[in-house]
């Protein structure tokens, strides 16, 4: 609970009129005016308290949100008995921006949206979360905190590419490839089984005669299909522009349930299904740091994997 | 309503208000303040022109013009109207704040301002109008609070929650006027506090003899503005012996023998020991006490205690056979007749009262007066008395030979009955004793008394005024009774050959006593009773109070047995509104009772388990009339988004 700036020049107001009250001869009716400001001051501090107690808040989790959209995680907020006033549901991240959502008067349920301003790419930890309000005066601010969601991933805006085109067609627009892409999946090694493995990628056989979950790995076949190398060691304007066009790879792969491999400097992960999820990938293209010119090389790959960023590739 | 709308429209009642505070005070005229009116109340059309530089370098030029002169005024004239000033400028910024704050602005500053406008305007005048314009000065005042919480992020809540906002803001004041009257009423303070810096800031107008009614030893025709209710207890009188019934309701401080006018004030003492006044018959028992006259056959005896800080008059009635002061020495004999102690403040001392029947008033007016008495017929030939001389000549064309008090009486029966009685300070009172004889409009008591006395003087009847306390109110449970400040009075005591100095009270009795008065007139002296039992509440008011109080639980039980019928009825009404209110607040919402209301009405018998769209479906396929089944697709819509979707 604490005062909001309202409540600060009306605590000094308050006390000009104590003070006039004392440098006054005794009055009935200044007493009485005086006794209702007080009044007045700790009935909102009673009541603004009341206000956000048996507040019940459910807060969504963060979906990853491109670089400059809204961020929006949905909640819901739930009392019982009297209706509430001016609840304020608020995320503080770590970069210090609050995203708030409100609802003006809460009678049982309310769903709504926690929203805040577009925001650069990365990966930002919720600090703190919790519903406030400051009925009926304004003079006070009354919170109750609840747990903060799970950190919110703002991964870069992709690259445009033309809708409906195929897979090699888009490839061409976003890597500059022209050779076919790869349409079909072919099976791949088999892995032992790791939590967040889809069921459907077990391969029961292999699994019953090893006797442990056994993971069957799909790839590209002999074409190239959705598999790039991205060179860290770069400016970051090459380095944004690599990682949209990544983003835009992403999306194809979600869309044309392609999968994708990408190898960096200190990472080779396939997303897709029975692979990674696609929300790695995101959370991935949301944290990747750029590398010194001096840093590391990705790892090798064959030549007709198209490399990222593409200038490099034409040096 | 949006809640924008809702915001101005309590800001602009707001300052409607802080308007009439300020006109209340008197601090400027009517006709200075309909320009701030007419602004006022059109601020929501001139709002288009908010973001104009023109109209904003206008009003802050005028703003600006009217401070300086104020502040000119200020270093002109003296500090006693710095209050008012103030008030005016306060009021002057209100209305410009309310025509030349853009939307996206918060009107804080106007809040803070209304209060103070307030505070400072009860501070000037306390009579019962600023009671209830405090009272409708709140409602908006929270509700103008709550709104601007709500929209203080930006946020404007919709209609709905608009509306449940200002109803909540109508239930807290309610509460909370409740709870100051409370604390009011239970809060221990001292009531007697002086100011911190005492003596040194004093905002009371020089121009004012009085600000607020209470006893003075002078007398003025001139019409006083602003005169405060001053509620504090002056005198308290308690019967130690007699009956209580003998006591007079007139309680004496000084006497008024000369006029120049406009005004009076004691006679000279060097005049009074000259003309051997007939009433130097008190004699001196031991150092401080004094009787006067033969011992009366039955008397009352009274103690009596003085609380006006400010006068060294002992009030003593006409009928005071005997005076007996606590300390010797604390009271001297003035040669008017009249008692003072040697110092202000409080002062205790008793009285034993002529309890005897009243000589009879007879004599028949003579026309010569003896030299004792002539100081008491004595007029100056002012133009300001004119009227009282013709109106006296009317009524009394032929005085010799008559029975004098016949005389007396009637001419004190005229103004009575002609003229009404004016709390001093009202708008409509007259300026002068002219205007006041001559409009029959009324006045307060000094003009009644002062316009009796010329009269009567006009006519060679030895009168003079008295100015003291009047009033018979006693408190049954104590057996006192407290005179305060507003129950100072003034009245003529008229020389008769054959009775000696007789009280005539020429000021008609309270109208709510004398006349039939209409509704608005009792409602009006109902709030004026009330307010003044909260400007005169003290320590002595407080314990009769909680002596009242603790008698309630047994008035109570006296009154469930003398109207079981009426109790009982009571009771049952506020029981069943308790039931209907807790049913209310369990009951299903309303599209959950409509939807249960739509499937009686398709004349459908849920099956078990069965949810809505099952239900809906059936009466489909069951080929439903048209109406009942478009009726249910409605509720169950409506049941579905009650149920499911909630509300934000």
């Amino acid at each position: 609970m604490r005062l909001t700036l309202f409540g600060v020049q009306g605590l000094a107001f308050y006390v000009v009129i104590l003070g006039a009250f004392y440098a006054t001869p005794y009055s009935n009716p200044f007493f009485l005016l005086l006794g209702f400001l007080t009044l007045l001051g700790a009935s909102s501090l009673f009541s603004t308290r009341r206000n956000v107690r048996g507040v019940a808040l459910e807060l969504g989790d963060f979906a990853p949100v491109v670089s400059g959209a809204e961020v929006r995680v949905p909640a819901r907020v739930a009392v019982e008995g009297r209706a509430r006033f001016g609840i304020t549901v608020k995320i503080e991240l770590e970069n210090g921006q609050i995203l708030q959502g409100r609802t003006d008067l809460l009678e049982g349920r309310a769903n709504l949206f926690v929203q805040g301003p577009p925001m650069p790419r990365g990966a930002y930890t919720a600090k703190r979360a919790w519903v406030e309000s400051t009925h009926p005066a304004g003079l006070f601010r009354a919170m109750t905190h609840v747990a903060p969601p799970a950190p919110l991933l703002v991964y870069p805006a992709p690259t445009e590419f033309a809708d409906g085109h195929s897979t090699s067609q888009a490839l061409g627009d976003l890597l500059g490839t022209s050779e076919s892409a790869a349409g079909d999946l072919q099976p791949g090694g088999l892995r032992d089984h790791r939590q967040g493995d889809e069921v459907r990628a077990i391969h029961w056989r292999a699994s019953a005669r090893r006797g442990r979950l056994v993971i069957q790995e799909w790839e590209a076949g002999t074409a190239q299909g959705l598999e790039v190398v991205l060179d860290r060691r770069c400016d970051s304007d090459e380095f944004e522009e690599a990682l949209s066009t990544i983003s835009a790879l992403v999306q194809l792969g979600h869309t044309n349930k392609e999968t994708l491999r990408l190898h960096t400097q200190d990472l080779s992960a396939n997303y897709g299904d029975g692979h990674l999820q696609w929300s790695e990938a995101l959370r991935f293209l949301a944290q990747a740091e750029s590398l010194p010119a001096d840093g590391p090389p990705p790892p090798a790959a064959s030549p007709s994997v198209a490399r990222l960023p593409r200038e490099r590739s034409h040096v | 309503m949006s809640s924008a709308k809702a915001l101005r429209a309590c800001t602009q009642v707001l300052v409607l208000i802080n308007l009439v505070f300020v006109q209340m005070t008197e601090a400027a005229g009517l006709h200075a303040l309909i320009p701030l009116y007419a602004l006022t109340l059109a601020a929501p059309l001139l709002q288009r022109f908010a973001g104009n530089r023109a109209y904003l370098t206008a009003w802050n030029l005028l703003v600006m013009g009217i401070f300086g002169v104020l502040i000119w005024s200020v270093t002109r004239g003296d500090l006693g109207n710095v209050l008012e000033y103030g008030l005016i400028l306060a009021v002057l910024c209100q209305v410009h704040l309310l025509n030349n704050l853009r939307l996206d602005q918060r009107p804080d500053l106007l809040f803070f301002n209304a209060f103070l406008i307030a505070v400072v305007a009860g501070y000037i005048n306390r009579g019962s109008t600023f009671g209830l314009l405090f009272l409708a000065f709140v409602p908006p005042f929270l509700m103008g609070l709550e709104l601007l919480a709500a929209t203080g992020d930006g946020q404007e809540p919709g209609p709905r929650a608009t509306g449940k906002l200002l109803r909540d803001g109508a239930k807290r004041s309610g509460v909370l006027l409740s709870l100051s009257l409370l604390v009011f009423v239970f809060w221990p303070r001292d009531f007697e506090r002086k100011a911190f810096f005492h003596g040194r800031l004093d905002f009371t107008s020089q121009d004012d003899a009085s600000a607020s009614v209470g006893f003075t030893d002078m007398l003025s025709h001139r019409r006083r503005k602003s005169v405060g209710k001053d509620n504090r207890p002056a005198l308290r009188i308690q019967v130690l012996d007699g009956d209580q019934a003998q006591v007079t309701s007139l309680w004496r401080g000084a006497l008024l023998g000369i006029t120049d006018g406009t005004s009076w004030e004691p006679l000279h003492p060097r005049v009074l020991r000259r003309s051997a006044d007939v009433e130097t018959d008190w004699v001196p028992i031991d150092t401080g006490h004094a009787r006067r006259g033969a011992p009366p056959e039955s008397v009352v005896q009274v103690s009596v205690q003085r609380l006006d800080p400010a006068t060294q008059y002992a009030f003593v009635p006409a009928s005071t056979y005997a005076v007996k002061p606590a300390e010797a020495g604390d009271l001297e004999l003035q040669p008017s007749g009249g008692f003072q102690s040697r110092g202000e403040g409080s002062l205790s001392y008793e009285l034993l009262l002529d309890a005897d029947p009243a000589p009879e008033p007879g004599g028949t007016y003579e026309g010569r007066i003896p030299r004792a008495l002539r100081p008491y017929i004595e007029l100056p030939s002012s133009p300001n008395l004119d009227a009282a001389h013709a109106l006296a000549a009317e009524l009394v064309p032929d005085p010799e030979g008559t029975d004098q008090f016949r005389l007396v009486q009637r001419i004190a029966n005229h103004l009575r009955e002609n003229y009404s009685y004016l709390p001093p300070g009202s708008s409509d009172a007259p300026d002068s004793l002219a205007e006041f004889l001559g409009s029959e409009e009324g006045g307060h008591c000094e003009l009644f008394a002062s316009g009796f006395a010329t009269m009567l003087r006009s006519l060679s009847i030895p009168c003079r005024i008295a100015t003291g306390y009047r009033g018979d109110h006693w408190d049954p449970a104590s057996g006192t009774l407290t005179l305060r400040m507003s129950d100072a009075h003034a009245w003529v005591e008229v020389y008769d050959p054959t009775a000696g100095w007789m009280s005539v009270d020429p000021t008609p009795a309270a109208f709510l006593a004398e006349s039939k008065p209409g509704l608005f007139a009792r409602a009006g002296a109902a709030v004026r009773s009330a307010w003044n039992a909260v400007t005169g509440f003290d320590e002595e008011a407080r314990a009769q109070l909680f002596a009242w109080a603790r008698t309630l639980p047994a008035r109570g039980l006296a009154g469930v047995r003398s109207h079981p019928l009426a109790t009982t009825g009571v009771l049952a009404l506020i029981g069943s509104l308790l039931v209907l209110r807790r049913r209310r607040r369990t009951q299903d919402p309303l599209p959950v009772r409509e939807y249960r209301a739509a499937i009686a009405r398709a004349k459908i018998t849920p099956l078990p388990g069965e949810t809505p769209r099952e239900i809906l479906e059936r009466a489909t396929s069951n080929e439903l009339e048209p109406v009942s089944l478009a009726r249910l697709r409605s509720a169950t819509e409506a049941h579905e988004r009650e149920r499911y979707a909630g509300r934000s």
